[in-house]
């Protein structure tokens, strides 16, 4: 197979990408979108959409890949019905994306950002923000999957109780990482800190939405280091405001980076993050190489290991 | 009999419910006189010595709503006959559990990012999150409170370390973590916790030198007193980056003074003393204090004394 790979991702690191791609026939360029008969694959990051329209653009089109775990930035029903074969990144940012959510859990019952401000606002002492016992709290987790059983392990760790929503996974193995199995409206309505762990699908897109806001106790927080699409935004913003929950940390935004008059930057109680709960060091270059390498063994003629959906053509 | 309050965001229907049984009424009020003042309760703000016998001579005890008793002066109410009271243990698990929470909000740099986002930046490549499983905590210091720590640590993976002067190696290993000298805690730590109390011997250990023999990637974590700490040399270690960062729960005044240096320093987390918080724990401290008078009122030795008659 001969022509070129376009990285949608102007960020894409470069190095090692030529190494990796030797005596394979393709050129590797960066675009701001994929165009051209020469276009066999396409490189994403989740920022970055791969829709059935490119199909149309890239009629030799023979894969499609995005360096992150999560896919929902990959049509991937149109591209597999058209052949084209659908990669992703599992498993590279487990422990820090379950770390990341656990330290802003932990900041957000203990009130470390809100104390931080409050003390350059020029106010002191602990009592506006009442920070609370981690130990002993109640963290429901939305989604069972790798992430949410090692956000689990670390919640039990800090002596949290821990209990989990995740309609496909069996009650014994929710009990297996010690947590109580429940449905999404239990846990919504009783946890101190609600943190989504589920992959964005038609299914769960909204799945927070202004039903599941007012279920939640006044006094619990939200943390999202999923997909912005989980939840209505616009009702979690109305929530906040409203003070109908105590507060939120998003680790995500329906656009990123935010724009210019992104409505959250002025939502009270709320923690935002850049997109930063998969970054280590030793992760950081991880989805990128996997990545290019899993492209070299579908050049190759070899089955990828992230390949999403058998294809055929 | 009144027992008299000098705090007034003391709640008073508790203590009555707790003291009045005893035979006392709890009453708020700045003046500690009077022929049937037989206890008063107090707080770090409020110094209390032997004079005040004068005013109220029959007074039996008095008891802080703090486990620091720097404002009482317990040899000379005890010389005179009062028992002298403080709490303790109230807020160990607040502590530990705002320790741990602030050494991870370091490393994953939580609230730094934040702070980027609202300047207009995205992407963690300015403040680089990294991992908590497999890093070094250093805790020098092995009390009630560092044992927690030490627990929360090495229960999420992290490699624990301990420095103190009183704990054995069997115990420190029991807890999850290994003794070795402060200077290899410092000098081999992503994260320095300081969970000791000051003395003449700790007054000031973190200096210059020892700031220096940190990692330039180490950051430093004190929910315990700023005395312990040369605000000097750390906000220059700070300022020159030669630490990663801080974050900081005790200042050398509080509350924080407009023009506190520590405002300015860079990569740095302000707590205004909130560690030891909760409801419960905020309950504790009044209540237990509470008890030890109603105890005293009635004829029984109280449990957290500092210095009792005779």
């Amino acid at each position: 197979m001969s022509g070129r790979v376009i990285l949608l991702d102007p960020l894409w690191p470069m190095d090692g990408v030529e190494d990796a791609l030797a005596g394979l026939d393709v050129e590797v360029e960066k675009a701001d979108s994929a165009a051209g008969d020469d276009v066999v694959a396409v490189l994403a990051a989740p920022e970055q959409e791969v829709r059935a329209d490119v199909l149309g653009r890239c009629p030799n089109l023979r894969l499609a890949g995005t360096c992150s775990t999560g896919y929902d930035n990959l049509d991937v029903d149109a591209l597999s019905a058209a052949g084209v074969a659908c990669l992703h990144v599992g498993g590279y940012c487990d422990e820090e994306v379950a770390e990341h959510a656990i330290a802003l859990a932990t900041g957000l019952l203990r009130g470390t950002h809100r104390l931080d401000r409050h003390v350059r606002d020029g106010g002191w002492w602990p009592y506006p923000m009442e920070p609370r016992r981690v130990r002993g709290s109640l963290l429901g987790i939305v989604g069972f999957g790798a992430i949410g059983r090692l956000v689990a392990a670390l919640a039990l760790a800090n002596g949290m109780r821990v209990q989990a929503a995740d309609a496909f996974v069996v009650d014994a193995e929710v009990r297996a990482h010690g947590a109580e199995p429940v449905a999404l409206d239990t846990l919504l309505g009783t946890s101190d800190v609600v943190t989504l762990h589920a992959p964005l699908l038609e299914g769960t897109r909204h799945l927070i939405d202004a039903d599941a806001l007012a279920r939640m106790r006044p006094d619990a927080y939200l943390v999202n280091c999923a997909r912005a699409g989980l939840v209505d935004h616009a009702a979690l913003g109305a929530a906040l405001a409203a003070r109908t929950i105590a507060g939120a940390a998003l680790d995500v935004l329906p656009v990123e980076p935010p724009p210019p008059g992104e409505t959250a930057l002025g939502w009270p109680n709320l923690v935002l993050q850049p997109h930063a709960a998969w970054y280590s060091p030793e992760a950081s270059l991880a989805p990128y190489r996997r990545q290019i390498d899993d492209l070299a063994r579908f050049l190759r003629g070899e089955r990828p290991q992230g390949l999403i959906r058998e294809v055929t053509r | 009999m009144r027992v008299v309050c000098i705090d007034d965001t003391w709640p008073l229907d508790r203590a009555n419910a707790i003291i009045g049984p005893a035979g006392a009424e709890v009453v708020f009020s700045r003046e500690i006189a009077g022929d049937d003042v037989v206890g008063v309760l107090t707080y770090p703000g409020g110094p209390i010595d032997a004079t005040v016998l004068e005013r109220a001579p029959n007074l039996q005890v008095v008891a802080t709503c703090s486990t620091g008793h720097d404002h009482l002066d317990a040899a000379g109410l005890a010389a005179r006959g009062v028992w002298c009271c403080r709490v303790t243990h109230f807020c160990d698990d607040e502590v530990a559990d705002h320790t741990i929470g602030l050494a991870i909000a370091c490393l994953r740099g939580i609230v730094m990012l934040d702070r980027l986002v609202r300047d207009g930046t995205w992407w963690p490549y300015p403040q680089p999150p990294r991992p908590v499983t497999g890093s070094v905590l250093g805790v020098i210091g092995f009390g009630a409170i560092g044992r927690g720590v030490v627990a929360r640590g090495a229960a999420l993976g992290m490699e624990v370390l301990v420095a103190s002067e009183h704990a054995t190696p069997d115990e420190v290993a029991a807890a999850g973590g290994r003794l070795v000298g402060r200077d290899e805690l410092l000098g081999t730590s992503d994260v320095v916790c300081l969970m000791t109390s000051v003395t003449d011997a700790t007054r000031g250990m973190l200096d210059a030198a020892a700031l220096a023999r940190m990692r330039p990637d180490a950051y430093l974590v004190n929910t315990a007193r700023a005395a312990l700490v040369d605000h000097d040399a750390l906000g220059a270690a700070l300022l020159g980056g030669r630490i990663a960062g801080a974050a900081l729960d005790a200042l050398p005044v509080e509350p924080a003074p407009p023009d506190a240096p520590e405002r300015d320093w860079p990569r740095t987390i302000l707590q205004p003393h909130a560690a030891w918080y909760s409801a419960e724990s905020d309950r504790r401290s009044f209540d237990d204090a509470a008890e030890d008078v109603a105890r005293v009122l009635r004829g029984e030795r109280p449990v957290s004394f500092l210095r009792g008659p005779g």
